[in-house]
């Protein structure tokens, strides 16, 4: 796709893959820097729980990839890399510029706040090493309304780009 | 390939055969000691044993104590392999025997506690010297001798900074200033000081607007004449109680500094010289197996205090497997034949540990399920439920001929290498088959080094792009709606199997209740939803659909009647059931089965992240071997260095959220680890292994 077809709604739809990415991509960053002092702590002391850690430092860098779905989506759906090259009206460019803003936003909290429940449950594993699996259990009850949020974001590119899209698969 | 079955095993012997009993045990290591005060009666004769542990005790003090001083000059690189796995010594009897009478730990010790000594002194007085001279440096250029400033009986001074807009106030005319005398104090300039001292401290009050004076008044003058100076804002600088000029103090205390620095290092070097073992037998090494064999003997004690004894009997108790229960009736009869040896299925209540035997095949991923914690003895071992999944994950993260072959090659040359190192073995096995999983996926998805296979980097015709053309079923790239669709699918096939395994679990446990509410409730009402789900997406036949609302809503009334069956009263059971739909009650629910699914779209992230940096690496070289003389040569390097760099870092990210995506979203679902692991009284233990007899590595 050429750059003379990047309109005005267009060039707001990738904006707003922009923020997708680049907000969603700074949280997981932020929030895994967060577990990761934490994790240094414990590892100064207990070096062997390193395995058990490793999970728990992963956890808020999930966002970074919902960002990064969102953000391909987009492009896929607006035919910037393949399928078909559609219009997109100054409307609907505006709208998406929004749905990734928000997807972005919900990302770069979620991770943030992710890394700190990931911080407390390494915390819990340094104290009880057993507790490992249900340690998990707190981040992972965060990272609901970030899965939420990109629900939403799917929901919304798909029927701002091309109603009933996924029915024409392949074709 | 499950939970192993245990034995429980008590040996009663003569009291005098005690510590050959725990020591033949020991050599066996097949038994796990057990206090046998906890299971008896209150009243029975027995006593506990007591064995001394002070020679034990005294040894291993002495190894760690030179341990510790060569990990602080000479510290063990702890690698990442070492951190996911332990990575034992492995020793032999002989060589026990050559360290036990080579090594001298007495010498070695009193050597390196006068080491030690030297050293922390020295650290000390190097920490006091840079104390002062941090204290020193923000006065190190006033110009007097400090024995002028104190000397004088009759005479008191002051030093310090004064308002430059203040001076003017001092007026010789006016009380109190008519007794005193002052003179401004400029910084000294030192020829062979070079700035060196920290005197920024000065330099910014100066560069404040406030000058730094030095005052002289009769000692009886001096309350009047404080107040005085501290109306015009003075403030004092407190000098150290010397009868030098500061800079001679400094100079001396470099001194000092250096000739302490240098007993330190002459400190560290004779302690590397002892890590890396002047001779043979000398080393770090010789000290980990020494403080193996200590530990064993120590842990010998520890356990024949587990026993009891009366007035002629010993009495010894524990667990051993199933299987090897022949092989130690044989060799307590023969070896002990006074004895009596009772073996018994443990009871139920009893809190047992668990020891896991799968085939060889499946082994590797052994090491994840010890990684987050091992099953209850009554449960089942979910390794072998996560074999086909998780090189799944990794192949499609990891999605790469190219990758998948350099993972091939370096996880087979590993697994060669690390064949005495169980763990270790185990994991490079998992990348030489997650090396193979990636090939596969990698030809599927057509990324061969990226999109190295492409005409304008390696020619027309070139037999990787006949390779990928051939192979290629979906690219990612062009049709991503529906990788993202083929990686949510497997995110719900393996959400079910997850399922499926809890609801095996329930039945084991003739929980049949608990299996059709947590199982087949479950399963019923999700397989509603995603026919539901289709249909909002894409066309799907309306049967399906209107099957999908049925399965859906029979599904909830399920749930709603049986999932709050824990709790007390109709309604608490019925608001127990409406509120488990959500998924507050634990990891079920109907958004934490959706958030689950949609976890799973990092497998088409990552796969797509490395193929998207290997094809920017492909770009880059591309641009630059146009260049004149060197552009092949560049061409080459930015190749190797690229795709070596995102090899090691895909590598990886595939391999943390594979791992991520069973710990979290799989075992979510029916697992819950932390059992201990069984642990027979033997030589072995994560730090150091005994070469048993024949033994070629496996």
């Amino acid at each position: 796709m050429s750059p003379e077809w990047i309109e005005l709604g267009r060039g707001l739809c990738y904006g707003g893959a922009g923020l997708a990415f680049g907000l969603a991509g700074a949280g997981s960053a932020w929030g895994i820097a967060i577990a990761a002092h934490q994790c240094a702590g414990v590892l100064r002391e207990k070096p062997e729980l390193f395995g058990r850690l490793l999970v728990m430092l992963a956890l808020p860098g999930t966002q970074g990839f919902y960002g990064f779905i969102a953000a391909i989506l987009m492009m896929t759906q607006t035919g910037l890399i393949g399928g078909s090259v559609i219009k997109i009206t100054l409307g609907t460019g505006l709208a998406l510029f929004f749905v990734g803003l928000g997807c972005g936003l919900a990302q770069f909290i979620s991770a943030i706040k992710q890394g700190e429940a990931s911080a407390a449950g390494i915390s819990l594993i340094a104290r009880r090493p057993e507790a490992a699996g249900r340690a998990i259990l707190f981040p992972a009850f965060v990272e609901t309304y970030a899965v939420v949020a990109l629900l939403a974001t799917v929901l919304f590119i798909v029927f701002l780009t091309q109603p009933l899209a996924l029915g024409t698969l392949g074709k | 390939m499950a939970i192993e079955l245990l034995k429980r095993v008590t040996v009663v012997s003569p009291k005098e055969t005690n510590k050959r009993l725990v020591k033949a045990i020991n050599n066996l290591g097949m038994m796990e000691i057990i206090d046998v005060k906890n299971s008896l009666e209150e009243d029975v004769p027995f006593r506990s044993y007591e064995v001394p542990t002070e020679e034990e005790d005294n040894s291993l003090y002495k190894i760690d104590s030179i341990l510790n001083l060569m990990n602080i000059f000479s510290p063990e690189q702890e690698g990442f392999i070492k951190s996911l796995t332990p990575l034992p010594l492995v020793t032999s009897q002989k060589e026990i025997n050559t360290v036990l009478s080579e090594y001298n730990l007495e010498d070695n010790y009193r050597y390196t506690s006068e080491l030690d000594e030297i050293y922390r002194r020295s650290e000390r007085v190097i920490n006091e010297i840079e104390n002062e001279m941090k204290e020193l440096g923000p006065i190190a250029d006033i110009p007097f001798d400090l024995a002028e400033f104190f000397s004088p009986t009759r005479v008191g001074m002051a030093i310090g900074y004064v308002p430059e807009k203040n001076v003017i106030q001092l007026n010789p005319a006016i009380e109190p200033w008519t007794e005193v005398a002052w003179e401004e104090v400029k910084p000294a300039v030192f020829p062979d000081n070079n700035q060196k001292y920290d005197t920024s401290n000065a330099a910014e009050k100066q560069a404040n607007g406030r000058v730094r004076m030095v005052f002289a008044f009769l000692k009886n003058d001096a309350e009047g004449v404080r107040k005085a100076l501290s109306d015009i804002g003075f403030e004092e600088i407190q000098l150290p109680k010397r009868m030098e000029r500061i800079i001679d103090r400094m100079r001396e205390l470099e001194g000092d500094l250096g000739k302490y620095r240098d007993q330190v290092a002459e400190v560290a070097e004779k302690v590397k010289l002892l890590a890396a073992g002047q001779c043979d037998g000398e080393g770090r090494r010789s000290l980990h197996i020494l403080k193996a064999y200590w530990t064993n003997i120590r842990n010998r004690q520890v356990a024949a205090m587990k026993g009891v004894h009366g007035k002629w009997v010993y009495i010894l108790s524990g667990y051993i497997r199933s299987k090897d229960t022949d092989t130690f009736i044989a060799m307590i009869n023969k070896e002990f034949p006074e004895s009596m040896v009772t073996v018994e299925d443990p009871s139920p209540d009893e809190d047992l540990p668990v020891s896991i035997s799968v085939p060889y095949l499946l082994k590797p991923i052994q090491l994840l399920t010890e990684m987050f914690g091992l099953p209850a003895y009554q449960g089942f071992d979910p390794t072998p439920f996560m074999q086909l999944n998780f090189y799944i994950f990794f192949g499609i993260c990891f999605s790469d001929v190219g990758y998948g072959l350099m993972l091939i090659i370096t996880g087979a040359y590993l697994t060669a290498k690390t064949k005495a190192y169980r763990g270790v073995n185990n994991l490079t096995r998992i990348l030489l088959y997650g090396g193979i999983s990636s090939v596969i996926f990698g030809a599927l998805t057509g990324s061969w080094f990226g999109d190295l296979h492409k005409p304008e980097y390696l020619g027309q015709g070139n037999i990787l792009h006949v390779l990928q053309q051939k192979c290629l079923v979906l690219d990612p790239m062009d049709k991503t709606i529906l990788a993202l669709i083929i990686a949510l699918s497997l995110g719900v096939l393996n959400q079910f199997l997850g399922i499926i395994l809890k609801m095996y679990g329930a039945i084991r446990n003739r929980d049949f209740i608990g299996a059709f509410s947590d199982g087949i409730c479950w399963i019923v009402t999700l397989s509603g939803l995603l026919m539901i789900v289709g249909k909002i997406f894409g066309d799907i036949p309306p049967k399906i659909f209107n099957t999908g609302i049925w399965l859906f809503v029979g599904g909830i009334i399920g749930l709603i009647l049986t999932q709050g069956r824990d709790l007390k009263g109709p309604m608490g059971k019925l608001a127990g059931g409406v509120v488990s739909l959500y998924g507050i009650m634990g990891s079920y629910g109907i958004t934490a089965f959706i958030g689950d699914t949609l976890s799973y779209c990092r497998l088409l992230a990552l796969g797509l992240t490395t193929s998207i940096i290997a094809m920017a690496f492909n770009l880059m070289a591309g641009m630059i071997r146009d260049v004149p003389y060197v552009g092949m040569v560049l061409f080459i390097i930015v190749l190797l260095v690229g795709h070596l760099f995102n090899f090691l870092i895909s590598a990886l990210g595939a391999f943390v959220h594979s791992m991520r995506l069973i710990f979290v979203e799989f075992f979510g679902r029916f697992y819950e680890g932390g059992t201990r692991p069984f642990q027979p009284l033997s030589f072995d233990s994560s730090v150091c292994v005994m070469k048993k007899a024949g033994e070629s590595g496996e």
